[in-house]
Order: structure tokens, then C-alpha cells, then sequence
């Protein structure tokens, strides 16, 4: 793979890489530096290499949660329950990234991997249909269900005054 | 299109929060990006080669150095150059013994030097002709030329063959015992 295209990805999706392996483990670094290593080892570089990142990091991030689980690491639990998310932003009309972050780690898991793959790692939802093997119309509705949910868990007002 | 949809369906009163959610910056990763640049281009160097290649060639251009620096210490050895030279040498002056002759093959290109080795060629050459075809083969006595009586000659013939004293001699000519029963009647 090129070397600038690379350090491209490596810019751009990074952070939002290791949001999204954080879903499932607790060393989301790791997970995401193994995957970049992966894509470089490839001899012919995919079709999509973002779509072709998360599922490697999904897929990493899986066999490493069963691995933690079988750990059972105190330490590791303790820092998933400290660490936030998202940066705190400097603007005051923007979300609190702590409240942000626990709303959207008590959403089901299948609906939390949606939002953050369509939100912060910009998939469509067929790409993310195939990363989680259903069909788009699925993904859509969960990604509906879970917008709604967070919502109505950090408290913010519905733009037309109904409340959700 | 699932993208369409999320603009164009009546829940697209949810795009506002999905842009507020949007702007939230993930938590920079605690990763190098030039460390992890570097660490995907050298597993993607490694990738196309088997790992044992570079150790096997290092290795291999080790030993041929060590055996070309072996040779380089050694001293240089004189040339000897072997040069076949074809020397006439007498033969030495030996009595032929009858045993190493080979009587299936005359000889070729020994020429005698004297009269008394052409006479013993001659004569092992009737010896030859004799044990072969027979007695037949003696060479015709000269009537001319006076020679050894036939005993003498005869003697001669016996040691020429090895013969044992006697084969030749006549019955008849032996004396002969007088028959007890002729002398009692």
C-alpha cells in the first residue's frame, strides 16, 4: 500500500478507529495498530480500505474482548469505567463529552456499534450492513432507535418540542 | 438509500442531534504515528519475503568468505608441472625364465642381440610348435650337415620339452628278463 495513503487513513481515522474497537475491549490501541499493520502487509490494497479497517478492527477487537474476558483484568475494567471517549469541547452549546460518553456506553451494543461507524467513521449503512452481516433497512432502524435513545438519555430537548 | 433515508425520512429530526453528537472528537489515540508508519512498512517489507532468506544468504556469503580468506592465508605452493618424457631404456640383462613366457604369443618386437638368443627363440619356438601339434613338428635332421648322434639328439629333445627320461625309447630295444618258464623247460 502507499505510504502516503496510508499515513492518510492513519490521520483521518485513527481516533475514530479506536472509539470504535473501544466498544468491545479495553486496549482499543493495540487492536487498531495491529489492523493498520494488516492493511500494509497486504499485497493488493482493498477496494475500500476504511470498510476494510473496521472489520479488521471488529473483528481484532471481538477476539480480544474474549481474551480480556477470560483475564478478568480489575485493572482493565477500571480503566474502561474512567476513560472518556470523546474530548471535552471548548464550545459551551456543544455536548458534555462526559454525559455523552455514558449514554452511549449504556446503549445495546449493536446499536452503539452503528452510530459510531456511521457517525465518527463515516460507513454508509450498506458498508455497515456488510461489516455486521445484516441489511441496510436494519441498520438504519437501530441507528434510529439508538440517535433516539441517546437523546433522551443526555436530556437534550427535541428540536420541535415533542418529547421523545 | 439508507444515507437518503436518514435525510429524507420524517425522522430526519434527529439530524441535528446526529451533527452535535458529530462534532464530539474522539480521544486522540495514545499511538505514534510515525512509529506506527514505521512499524507497518517494515511488516510489509517482511511480507514478501520469507524470513529465512536473509539469514541463509548472510550466512552462506560468511562461509565463502571464510574459506576464500583461508585460501588467500595459506602459502602459494611451487607449480609443479608433470611432463611425460619417453626415455629408450635397456632392458636388463636377465636370463628369460620359460615360466614367464607367454606361449600363446610370439614376440613382437624383441629382436635377440646375439646368435644364442635368436638359437633359444628358435628353439623355445619348436618346443612351442611341439607341445601343440605333436612330435611332427621337430625340424628335419640335415643330411648334409653332420650332427649329434640320435641319442644325443633325443636327449636334447627331452630336455627341450622337460620330458621324463625314457619317453621316447623303444620296448623292443629294452632288455627283456628271461621267462622263468622257458627256463624250466
Amino acid at each position: 500500500m502507499d505510504p502516503d495513503h496510508l499515513g492518510y487513513l492513519i490521520d483521518r481515522y485513527l481516533p475514530a478507529l479506536v472509539l470504535y474497537a473501544r466498544q468491545w475491549c479495553h486496549a482499543p490501541e493495540d487492536v487498531v495498530q495491529e489492523s493498520f499493520i494488516k492493511l500494509a502487509k497486504q499485497r493488493e490494497a482493498p477496494l475500500h480500505p476504511v470498510a476494510w479497517l473496521y472489520r479488521a478492527v471488529r473483528n481484532r477487537a471481538i477476539s480480544e474482548s474474549r481474551a480480556e474476558r477470560r483475564r478478568q483484568t480489575h485493572e482493565g475494567k477500571a480503566a474502561a469505567r474512567t476513560a472518556l471517549w470523546f474530548t471535552p469541547a471548548e464550545d459551551a452549546s456543544g455536548l458534555d463529552a462526559q454525559s455523552a460518553t455514558v449514554a452511549l456506553g449504556s446503549l445495546p451494543l449493536d446499536q452503539r456499534e452503528i452510530i459510531i461507524a456511521h457517525l465518527w467513521g463515516g460507513l454508509t449503512f450498506e458498508q455497515i450492513a456488510e461489516l455486521t452481516g445484516g441489511s441496510a433497512a436494519t441498520c438504519w432502524r437501530r441507528y434510529a432507535a439508538g440517535v433516539v435513545a441517546l437523546r433522551q438519555k443526555m436530556g437534550v430537548p427535541c428540536p420541535t418540542g415533542k418529547t421523545t | 438509500m439508507p444515507d437518503r433515508q436518514d435525510d429524507l425520512n420524517p425522522g430526519s429530526d434527529l439530524a441535528p442531534f446526529a451533527d452535535a453528537l458529530k462534532r464530539l472528537a474522539p480521544q486522540p489515540a495514545h499511538l505514534s504515528r510515525d512509529a506506527l508508519l514505521f512499524e507497518a512498512g517494515k511488516a510489509a517489507a517482511h511480507s514478501r519475503m520469507p524470513a529465512w532468506v536473509w539469514p541463509s544468504a548472510t550466512a552462506l556469503f560468511a562461509a565463502i568468505s571464510i574459506v576464500l580468506a583461508g585460501f588467500a592465508a595459506t602459502p602459494s605452493t611451487p607449480h609443479i608441472e608433470y611432463v611425460n618424457v619417453n626415455v629408450s631404456q635397456p632392458m636388463p640383462d636377465r636370463p628369460p625364465s620359460t615360466d614367464s613366457i607367454d606361449l600363446t604369443e610370439a614376440p613382437k618386437a624383441a629382436k635377440p642381440r646375439s646368435a644364442e638368443d635368436q638359437e633359444r627363440t628358435r628353439m623355445l619356438q619348436v618346443r612351442r610348435d611341439v607341445l601343440r601339434f605333436g612330435v611332427d613338428m621337430l625340424p628335419e635332421p640335415k643330411a648334409t650337415r653332420q650332427g649329434p648322434s640320435q641319442e644325443v639328439a633325443a636327449r636334447e629333445v627331452a630336455v627341450w620339452l622337460n620330458l621324463p627320461p625314457g619317453t621316447f625309447t623303444s620296448h623292443r630295444a629294452q632288455p627283456k628278463k628271461p621267462d622263468p618258464e622257458e627256463d624250466d623247460k
